[in-house]
């Protein structure tokens, strides 16, 4: 990529990002900021899915469990020892680190059928452990009065919210950039491709694909604290299979493992059902149905079939650059060549 | 010691239940590789459909559960057509995208359709338990016990005996080779998803009529396959029974001398306790390690 072009890409993704903080509050009505700010959250979370299921290439279906343990986390600290909202978050991405540390490296022993079976089977346990100790999660009863939270002194309005939200968005997408472009994210596209090959050229797959669990932790445990602060009452079933199912959708529809796939994917599966008017018991069939048009039909998803598209069309009309949204086999090579002599951070 | 044998018989039926449904869990993965998400939504439509054929249409009970039985298998096989072949040998990760997504439709679909309401099979059944050496049970449990015995043994047979069955064990354990030798792999692999379709949905009917219906249903049978398999060792034919049994048995043991409150996590703790140390289950063929 050209240096210039990247330049003027950032460029105009900062100013789209200060149209989107500065414009979008005051263009929308309070339902629809409301509306915008929840499809922001669940783009967090559909990133922190993203690792695992999108680089990773493994069916992570119990994401929930960890955005669960940063509900939980937000709520419990701040109802019960009435901690200030930033801590709070920060505690609740943490947190779901602290676990995804101790259960990662137990999961991502399997791979495939097993690892599939054992994310759900998790969150499902999380579930009944949250609905049983009713002293301290408040049990199927739930746990009521979380704050929205205030921020530098003042209380966050629902503007407040909307700006923090999209700022961790912003995060996420830019860690998920960093790491995409690093050895890690090599490592990753290559145990996707092909986790032997990837092995046999050195690379610690095991090692990579738990750091990809771990980072997905830290987010999903945001997206499950922005949550409970954004609703104000939790209950066992943020870790519901339903969550993660709606991650799954998300990001498979804008595309897993890309960093904008997901995003799009979450916002869309946010946004359009409510702009539709589609009544709410509809809506998990049709993205039931979208999940397998998408997987049979498009099985990059959305963003990357789209660039390629236009990407194509450049190509006729000038001398283009090559474009692959998803790496090459060959890719696996460097990447691996990189880590098994030791080289750090290539680029 | 009384109390003891009682739970132990209870556990067993449940335990057949479970043992049937799983059996086709681990043939579809065995045979075609998919792990089926949608495998718990079959089994809720067996027991539902059942429901409406004997509550609504007044059709005796086990012409209704053979005719749920069809009527899930041919689901099974649209399923097939539509979702799973076009994706045939892709990555796991994709073709479980494929079969969570058919779980989506099927359960919502019938969620909206018949309302969350539980609902009981009405029960040709006597009330009046059957004692057999000192330990009570229900005629409409022995039934459900004799069905599910008598129909895994019916598969064994039907497995080691038919053309078909043969088909299945061959595609089961040399894609390739099966389909040099003849075999027609493409109608072997829609005749296996029907068949472990039409063993979920017998696994619903059963439960159905020691239990109660409700759409719902469906996540909680997935979760009990999913123990199952993990115990038993996922694609293991010997393994889906005797984990199936294992897990009634450790089900009701919890319930009876622990907490009822803890009964579904025992199946959980049992998966977490083989994994760390019994990594390929207790009877797995292959490594299931990375």
């Amino acid at each position: 990529m050209k240096p210039r072009s990247a330049k003027r890409q950032w460029f105009v993704l900062a100013l789209g990002v200060a149209a989107v903080a500065f414009g979008l509050p005051r263009v929308l009505g309070p339902y629809d900021l409301h509306i915008v700010t929840l499809a922001f959250i669940n783009a967090i979370m559909a990133l922190s899915l993203n690792f695992t299921l999108g680089y990773v290439g493994q069916p992570n279906f119990g994401q929930a469990m960890l955005f669960g343990v940063g509900a939980y986390t937000s709520g419990l600290l701040s109802v019960r020892l009435g901690v200030p909202f930033a801590v709070s978050i920060l505690s609740a991405g943490m947190m779901g680190l602290v676990f995804a540390a101790v259960f990662g490296p137990i999961v991502l022993r399997l791979r495939d059928a097993y690892f599939c079976m054992v994310t759900i089977a998790l969150a499902q346990t999380f579930m009944l452990v949250a609905n049983n100790l009713i002293s301290f999660t408040g049990g199927p009863m739930g746990l009521p009065g979380i704050p929205f939270g205030s921020l530098f002194g003042r209380p966050l309005g629902p503007e407040g919210f909307f700006l923090v939200s999209l700022a961790l968005l912003l995060l996420a997408m830019l860690v998920t950039y960093r790491l995409e472009k690093s050895v890690v994210g090599r490592a990753w596209i290559g145990m996707r491709d092909s986790e032997t090959l990837a092995r046999s050229v050195g690379v610690n797959t095991y090692l990579y694909a738990v750091i990809a669990y771990i980072v997905g932790g830290f987010f999903g445990g945001v997206a499950g604290g922005l949550t409970a602060h954004f609703t104000s009452v939790i209950d066992p079933k943020v870790f519901m299979f339903e969550i993660s199912s709606m991650a799954v959708v998300g990001t498979v529809l804008g595309g897993s493992g890309t960093v904008w796939g997901p995003v799009v994917g979450a916002l869309l599966v946010t946004l359009l059902p409510e702009y539709l008017r589609l009544a709410a018991m509809w809506r998990l069939p049709i993205f039931g149905l979208f999940l397998v048009i998408v997987v049979v039909l498009m099985p990059r998803g959305l963003v990357p079939t789209v660039v390629d598209l236009f990407a194509r069309r450049a190509d006729r009309t000038g001398p283009g650059r090559p474009t692959a949204a998803r790496a090459p086999a060959d890719t696996v090579v460097p990447a691996a060549a990189d880590s098994a002599s030791g080289v750090k951070g290539g680029r | 010691m009384q109390q003891l044998a009682q739970q132990l018989a209870n556990g067993l039926v449940v335990g057949g239940i479970y043992s049937l449904a799983a059996l086709g869990l681990t043939l579809i993965y065995g045979i075609m590789d998919i792990v089926n998400i949608a495998h718990g939504e079959l089994f809720m439509l067996g027991a539902l459909l059942t429901y409406y054929f004997t509550a609504s249409f007044g059709i005796p009970f086990i012409a209704a559960v053979a005719l749920s039985l069809v009527v899930v298998a041919l689901l099974g096989m649209v399923i097939e057509r539509t979702a799973l072949r076009p994706i045939a040998n892709s990555p796991m990760v994709v073709t479980t995208l494929a079969t969570l997504g058919v779980s989506l439709i099927v359960q919502n679909v019938t969620l909206i359709l018949s309302g969350g309401v539980p609902r009981f099979i009405p029960s040709p059944f006597p009330e009046t338990p059957l004692t057999i050496g000192g330990v009570d049970l229900a005629p409409a449990r022995v039934f459900a016990a004799v069905v599910a015995f008598t129909v895994i043994l019916g598969v064994h047979f039907f497995l080691r005996k038919t053309k078909v069955g043969n088909a299945m064990r061959a595609a089961f354990q040399d894609k390739e080779a099966s389909w040099l030798v003849g075999i027609n792999v493409k109608t072997t692999y829609l005749l296996s998803y029907a068949f472990g379709a039409a063993l979920a949905a017998l696994g619903g009917a059963l439960l159905g009529v020691v239990a109660y219906v409700d759409p719902l249903m469906g996540a909680k049978g997935l979760m009990k396959c999913f123990v199952v398999v993990t115990i038993g060792g996922m694609g293991s034919f010997v393994g889906a029974i005797f984990g199936g049994l294992f897990l009634g048995v450790a089900e009701t043991l919890t319930a009876g001398y622990i907490s009822s409150l803890w009964k579904d996590a025992i199946g959980f703790v049992l998966v977490i306790l083989v994994l760390l140390f019994l990594p390929s289950g207790l009877f797995g063929r292959r490594a299931r390690r990375a």
